[in-house]
């Protein structure tokens, strides 16, 4: 059985603990590096899909499948500060559930993906006011904002984070990276509320803020 | 002025709230149909969307308008609640309804999560055969994501003391008890039901 199987079976059990002993396992053989890519980013998109589309995975699986990321992500970063690894400093990003969102998750997922890929995090937690994002993006000079929202209803208040960006001119310095559930089943959504992008997964996301970031100071270049 | 104004309501309500919409009914609705649909629909939100859309589909051949007693439980609700004879309770999960936003949020922020009388009496199914969760992991999701259960007592049932502590033990939070008026609940469908009268009235 391949490591990605084998993988899921655990997670399929909710063992949290047999499926670290697995990823420990391959990343002394590997290398933690590769564990990203190669385990835990197909691993976690198939966990995701099937989650969303069929009845084959329950909240424990995909809590398990959370934490055991979570757990090599700290591993990886403990590599990092020894120096066994490249860490980039990425800048600061700000981070929340949408007003009236109580769905944290993911949101606290993607915390820790961001924060594996070099970024200081500012986690603003739930219900957060669109002008609480936007002031404290300023204060820690963020180039992106990450928004999360679990369902339509909650997804639609994102738009008020938009006008309090544009109101204050700051739209374009500051990127807005919007993601939850209901964007992986609602194409578009992400524009229609004023996103400027998606990631169907915390390792897309990663992407996502590195390309947000860079469009912001090339908005920033320009004169 | 719609030939549907005279078009009799029809409400499909999440079994979560049967007891206390039962108590409501005879005083404020004595003639609205109700059909409660069982509430571990809501664990498999999929499931949930395809059998209200079978119900909605249904009423609408009978030539009933819908009332949908839900909060946005699956990705399909703004899609049933957005077809022509259809309103949805204004309120993003049952605890919203039933506790009104305000409430629901200050309550929400202090870590709380919320048990139904409905829903507390099978806590056990609920956790370790619908969610999959066993102690060990229960007590890591609960503990990561809430500090404290909030039965919300609305009067209407006896409170299960026993299972909310099992229920807490399982969980490894504590428990409090939290008296609710049944007013929020009641103003929700009740203003629901004024939409339909007024975009009747609009038509």
């Amino acid at each position: 059985m391949n490591i990605q199987k084998a993988l899921i079976a655990m997670i399929q059990q909710a063992d949290r603990h047999g499926a670290g002993q697995l990823l420990e396992a391959w990343g002394d053989e590997h290398g933690y590096e590769r564990l990203l890519i190669e385990v835990l980013e197909p691993t976690l998109l198939t966990i995701g899909e099937e989650w969303l589309s069929s009845e084959a995975f329950t909240l424990a699986q995909a809590y398990v499948a959370a934490k055991v990321a979570e757990d090599a992500l700290l591993k990886i970063a403990e590599r990092k500060k020894d120096g066994a690894i490249s860490s980039p400093n990425r800048g600061a990003v700000v981070i929340g559930n949408v007003e009236e969102d109580f769905h944290s998750l993911g949101r606290r997922m993607l915390g820790i993906f961001l924060a594996s890929d070099g970024w200081v995090v500012h986690d603003l937690g739930n219900d957060v006011p669109a002008d609480t994002f936007v002031d404290k993006a300023v204060e820690v000079g963020a180039r992106v904002i990450g928004v999360s929202a679990m369902m339509l209803t909650t997804a639609h208040n994102i738009k008020q984070l938009r006008a309090e960006l544009d109101r204050r001119g700051l739209s374009g310095h500051i990127q807005l990276a919007v993601g939850g559930a209901v964007f992986l089943v609602r194409p578009g959504l992400d524009l229609e509320v004023g996103g400027d992008g998606t990631a169907r997964t915390a390792l897309e996301a990663m992407a996502l803020f590195r390309r947000l970031s860079e469009a912001s100071a090339r908005k920033e270049a320009t004169p | 002025m719609s030939s549907t104004l005279q078009q009799p309501v029809v409400a499909l309500c999440c079994a979560v709230f049967q007891a206390e919409i039962e108590a409501l009914r005879q005083g404020n609705w004595p003639g609205m149909a109700i059909r409660y649909q069982s509430s571990m629909l809501h664990m498999k939100p999929e499931k949930l969307a395809s059998h209200l859309d079978r119900l909605v589909e249904e009423e609408i051949r009978h030539g009933n308008t819908i009332l949908l007693i839900y909060g946005d439980c699956c990705m399909g609700m703004a899609a049933l609640a957005s077809k022509p004879g259809v309103i949805r309770t204004r309120g993003n999960n049952c605890c919203d309804l039933l506790l009104g936003r305000e409430e629901y949020r200050k309550l929400s922020h202090t870590g709380a999560f919320f048990l139904f009388p409905e829903w507390a009496k099978r806590w056990h199914r609920i956790f370790s055969v619908e969610l999959g969760l066993n102690q060990t992991n229960a007590a890591g999701l609960m503990g990561d994501m809430h500090r404290k259960l909030v039965y919300l007592d609305t009067g209407v049932l006896p409170v299960p003391a026993t299972e909310l502590q099992e229920c807490s033990d399982y969980c490894g939070l504590p428990w409090e008890i939290l008296q609710v008026s049944l007013e929020p609940l009641r103003a929700a469908i009740q203003q629901a039901l004024n939409t339909i009268t007024s975009v009747e009235n609009f038509e």
